[in-house]
C-alpha cells in the first residue's frame, strides 16, 4: 500500500479523538454484521492483525471487530487493513 | 444454455454452480429433494461463507423434507474478506441468487431464507420490493434484531412491509435477538409471523451443555424450515 503523508495523517487522527467519544469507531468502520469499536492501545499488549498478519504495537490506536456468528470472536485489526477489507475488489 | 438438458445431480448430493450479480460471479449448491414441494434459498451469515457445518444441515433438513435447498455465497465471502459488504451489495446477490433459483426451480414456490445477515438482508429485500419479490415466505435462523447490548435500537423498521408469510428460529439466549423484543415483535406482525424458540440456544444455536454437532443442529433447523414451508407454501 502507499504510504500516505504522515503529517497530515496524525493531524486528522488528533482531531478525530478530541470529536469522537471514546470507543465509537468511525462511520465508515462500521457495518451491519459487525460490532466495531475503536481502541486507544494503551493496555500495554500487542495483538495479531488479521488483515496484514503483522503486529499491532502496544499504544497503537485500533479497531476490535466482532463478527456476528464468527467462531473465532473478537479480533483486533489495525484501523487502515479494517478498512481494506471491507473495500470490494474492484472488477 | 439448453434447460432440458442439464444433467440432474444424484439424491443427497449437491451440484455445484455459478451464477452472475451484477459484475460478479457468486457460487452457490444446490440439494435437490426427492418429491420437491418447493425451493429455499439459503444465505450464510457475516461470520462464515456457504460451506459450513451448520449450512450443511439446514440443507440437508430441508431437502429431507420435500423442500430443495440451494446456498450461495456473498460477494465477501467469495472474494476471501471476512468485512461484510455494504447491504446494497448483499441486497444485488440476493435478487441474483432468487433469479438463479427460479431459473431451476421448474415452477415451484421460492423461499428466502438465511442465517443471521444473510436472512435479514432478505426481509430488506422483501420490503423494498414488495410486488416483485419472487419468494413466498421468508424463514430466519437468527434474525439479527439489534447489536448485542443495544436493545434500545432494534433492526425491525422494514418487516411490517414485507408482504409474505415469516418464519423467526431463534435461540433463546441470542445475543442479537432480546426474547421479549422477538416476542413482541412477533405479535406486531401478526398472522404473517411465527416464532420458534430453540431452547438455550445462543445466535448459531449453540446450548452451552448439549455440544452436539452443528450439523445435527442445523439439520434439526431445516426440518422445522420445511414444515413451516410446506405448510404456507406447498
Amino acid at each position: 500500500m502507499p504510504r500516505r503523508h504522515r503529517s497530515a495523517r496524525d493531524r486528522e487522527q488528533a482531531q478525530e479523538s478530541v470529536e469522537r467519544p471514546r470507543g465509537i469507531a468511525p462511520e465508515w468502520a462500521q457495518v451491519d454484521g459487525a460490532t466495531v469499536r475503536a481502541v486507544s492501545g494503551e493496555g500495554g499488549k500487542t495483538y495479531r492483525c488479521p488483515g496484514c498478519h503483522q503486529e499491532i504495537r502496544a499504544g497503537t490506536p485500533h479497531l476490535v471487530v466482532m463478527i456476528d456468528g464468527d467462531p473465532e470472536g473478537r479480533r483486533h485489526w489495525h484501523t487502515p487493513c479494517w478498512g481494506h477489507e471491507l473495500k470490494q475488489r474492484r472488477r | 444454455m439448453n434447460v432440458t438438458k442439464r444433467p440432474r445431480p444424484l439424491a443427497g448430493s449437491e451440484l455445484e454452480l455459478r451464477f452472475a450479480a451484477g459484475k460478479r460471479h457468486l457460487s452457490g449448491l444446490w440439494r435437490d429433494a426427492v418429491g420437491a414441494r418447493a425451493v429455499c434459498v439459503v444465505a450464510h451469515g457475516a461470520g462464515s461463507d456457504m460451506r459450513n457445518n451448520l449450512l450443511d444441515g439446514i440443507t440437508l433438513g430441508l431437502s429431507g423434507n420435500e423442500v430443495s435447498a440451494m446456498r450461495f455465497n456473498f460477494p465477501f465471502t467469495q472474494e476471501g474478506r471476512r468485512g461484510p459488504d455494504r447491504p446494497p451489495v448483499l441486497i444485488e446477490a440476493w435478487r441474483a441468487a432468487l433469479q438463479e433459483a427460479e431459473r431451476r426451480a421448474n415452477g415451484l414456490p421460492l423461499v428466502a431464507s438465511g442465517k443471521s445477515l444473510g436472512g435479514r438482508m432478505a426481509s430488506m429485500l422483501a420490503a423494498e420490493d414488495r410486488e416483485g419479490f419472487p419468494g413466498s415466505a421468508l424463514v430466519f435462523f437468527g434474525y439479527p434484531l439489534h447489536a448485542p447490548g443495544r436493545t434500545d435500537q432494534p433492526r425491525d423498521a422494514h418487516l411490517s412491509s414485507v408482504g409474505v408469510p415469516m418464519l423467526f428460529i431463534q435461540g433463546t439466549a441470542d445475543a442479537l435477538a432480546d426474547q421479549t423484543l422477538m416476542r413482541t415483535l412477533v405479535q406486531r406482525l401478526r398472522a404473517r409471523a411465527e416464532l420458534h424458540l430453540v431452547q438455550g440456544g445462543d445466535h448459531s444455536f449453540r446450548v452451552r451443555v448439549a455440544r452436539r454437532p452443528e450439523e445435527e443442529i442445523g439439520k434439526e433447523l431445516g426440518q422445522d424450515a420445511a414444515d413451516f414451508i410446506r405448510r404456507v407454501v406447498g
